[in-house]
């Protein structure tokens, strides 16, 4: 019998709406829940969480890792439809969550991450950095990139 | 703030309002019913080889990846590489990694076989650019390596010790592997998980489902991948003579983060000789110590950086002009069914050839690896590997003719040396990060032994490479990749 630490159900009640924007900014709104039960479940029997000491952190990261999973087995059918979708975003109006999903996918995850927490939760390189687990310099050469790539597919 | 920033704003924001109830909690009922496994001892465990060369770059890009683990408490102190600092302390990442060799041989020449185990340390400078690194052997003796630059392609490699590793040996010669510290320039760091993705971009791997444990009793999941070849004269055996052989290699990786907590590499050729390495990171945790740990009084200079650049040409940015990328070029089934369509794709779309004929698969033969030989029609052949894929339709690569090597240029960006190609004008290199990327570059052709410089791109964000040549009229000539 797998013993899991109810802490992590706490911490998943604060965090769990939040956790679930952030999947849906990495893998489109429909498909975020279960990239966020998969996380959390992968959660459950993993020792990480007993070491970590940042749980919030730990949890982002699962939940970008699971998206990085999840994200592969999408890859090729993702590119092949935000070539035929980009043409179609405008300007400044409402963004379909679905034309939205396809932009994203013009990143990686890691960048989608970045821009994400950047975007819609207005945190700082550093915040970033701490969330992700890497380091300042990589969420600012992640965000540059992404901004390039983002403002190429946009145009 | 500029319109680019408002419209990612709206992105972002329409993604992160169109769900508005997070998913509840899985079943913890059905998260328990999953039992974990030794995998240390799973059947179906496969033994594996490699020239020494190539196992030993995977063993330090494994030992990179490995520094990612999690943390744990634990302390080591050496009398005199204390860890308390005199003069003010350094923070540094500290790792501690088992590596265990097992090997089984009945081959001619036979010689190391039996089991060993030793320990290597690292402690990583960040700020400071800089790696202490040890080995101690079971007969306590060391093994010691300061490593100054980028951790992962240093510019200077200072070293003293000398191994103690039983290395097997088969057919006279070292052809199992070496010891790990043996490399010119042992690769043992790089920075945090996420920034070595190496783990969760192996590809060409199997992800097993199910959660099992690594030899520490952790919950991981295994990504193993296999190969089948063959041993031949390279590897001391007679001219003429070949034995096949298995190499399976299996990553135990965090089931939630993904990082790496085990490496395990087996080979085995059937009647000649099994060999099980192993590579587990016990302890990894910041810690300060005594800057004087990374003094190289009475080390020897065994690398130098300046002394390998030689002449080089920049390469500029360029558009793709392939959407296959990286050095195993995957196409999807939908565009070839066969090794013969897969090639055939190759040529027009890689190449850019307007005719490109490859051979016709034989009526009734099997799906698996393949050689052909493509063709423009016009006198230009590039010799293909095709071999089909569990979900992507074919893998191809070049099997012969342009091999390329990479290494660490100035400041820190990548260094490409191509072989000399006869009526090469210029070179189009595409390049796979590891984040995911697809770039590229255009160089004219240097003369002489090419080496083209890729400009804002370190060789540890590379994940895969296409390079092609081309004439003064645009014909590919040879496409590869590393």
């Amino acid at each position: 019998m797998t013993v899991v630490d109810m802490s992590l159900g706490e911490v998943y009640a604060r965090h769990a709406l939040a956790l679930t924007r952030f999947a849906s900014g990495l893998v489109g709104p429909s498909d975020a829940p279960d990239v966020v039960s998969e996380a959390m479940a992968s959660l459950m029997v993993s020792q990480a969480w007993s070491e970590a000491v940042n749980h919030r952190a730990l949890m982002y990261q699962a939940v970008l890792y699971q998206a990085k999973t999840f994200r592969r087995a999408r890859y090729r059918r993702l590119r092949r439809e935000h070539r035929a979708a980009l043409r179609e975003v405008g300007g400044p109006a409402d963004v379909d969550p679905d034309l939205a999903s396809t932009v994203m996918a013009a990143l990686s995850p890691q960048q989608r991450a970045v821009v994400f927490l950047t975007y819609w939760e207005d945190l700082e390189a550093r915040s970033v950095a701490d969330l992700l687990g890497v380091s300042e310099g990589t969420v600012r050469k992640q965000l540059g990139r992404a901004r390039i790539r983002l403002r190429e597919v946009l145009q | 703030m500029s319109d680019l920033d408002d419209v990612i704003r709206q992105v972002v924001r329409s993604l992160a309002t169109a769900v508005t109830e997070p998913p509840a909690l899985p079943d913890l009922s059905n998260v328990a019913a999953v039992e974990p496994a030794d995998t240390t001892k799973a059947p179906g465990q496969q033994w594996r080889n490699a020239p020494a060369k190539g196992r030993l770059m995977a063993l330090a890009a494994a030992v990179v990846v490995l520094v990612a683990g999690g943390v744990l408490a634990a302390r080591l102190v050496r009398d005199d590489r204390p860890d308390v600092a005199a003069v003010g302390p350094t923070v540094v990442q500290y790792q501690r990694v088992r590596y265990e060799l097992t090997a089984d041989l009945s081959c001619d020449g036979a010689s190391g076989a039996g089991s060993t185990t030793l320990t290597l340390e690292t402690w990583q400078d960040a700020k400071g650019a800089r790696v202490y690194q040890r080995a101690t052997y079971p007969d306590g003796s060391l093994r010691e390596a300061v490593l100054v630059g980028p951790p992962n392609r240093p510019e200077k490699v200072y070293s003293q010790g000398e191994s103690r590793l039983d290395v097997p040996t088969c057919w006279g010669q070292h052809a199992l592997l070496d010891d790990p510290m043996d490399a010119t320039v042992p690769l043992l760091f790089a920075q945090g998980p996420s920034a070595v993705p190496s783990v969760d971009e192996t590809t060409e791997g199997t992800l097993l489902p199910e959660i099992m444990t690594d030899s520490e009793g952790r919950a991981v999941q295994v990504r193993r991948s296999i190969v089948d070849g063959f041993l031949t004269d390279v590897d001391g055996l007679p001219p003429g003579q070949e034995l096949p052989i298995r190499q399976t290699n299996d990553r135990y990786v965090d089931p939630s983060t993904g990082v790496l907590r085990e490496v395990v590499w087996t080979d085995e050729a059937p009647g000649q000789y099994q060999v099980r390495e192993s590579l587990t990171v016990l302890v990894t945790e910041t810690r300060e110590v005594d800057p004087a740990i990374f003094d190289t009084d009475g080390y020897q200079l065994t690398y130098d950086l300046d002394a390998e650049l030689g002449d080089y040409a920049t390469a500029e940015p360029a558009e793709p002009t392939t959407e296959i990328g990286g050095g195993q070029l995957w196409l999807p089934s939908p565009k070839a069914e066969t090794a013969a369509e897969a090639g055939s794709a190759f040529g027009r779309e890689v190449l850019g050839w307007d005719t490109a004929l490859a051979p016709a698969d034989q009526p009734g033969q099997e799906p698996g690896p393949t050689f052909l030989t493509i063709s423009d029609g016009a006198g230009h052949e590039v010799p293909l590997l095709a071999f089909p894929t569990k979900d992507r339709g074919w893998a191809l690569q070049q099997a012969s003719g342009l091999n390329t090597s990479m290494r660490l240029g100035p400041d820190g960006d990548t260094l490409i040396d191509l072989p000399s190609t006869a009526d090469s004008d210029h070179v189009e290199i595409h390049v796979r990060t590891a984040a995911g990327e697809l770039l590229a570059w255009r160089a004219t052709t240097p003369p002489g032994t090419p080496a083209v410089l890729l400009p804002a791109i370190a060789p540890q964000d590379i994940a895969n490479m296409l390079i092609v040549t081309f004439d003064g009229e645009d014909n590919g000539l040879t496409a590869g990749g590393s």
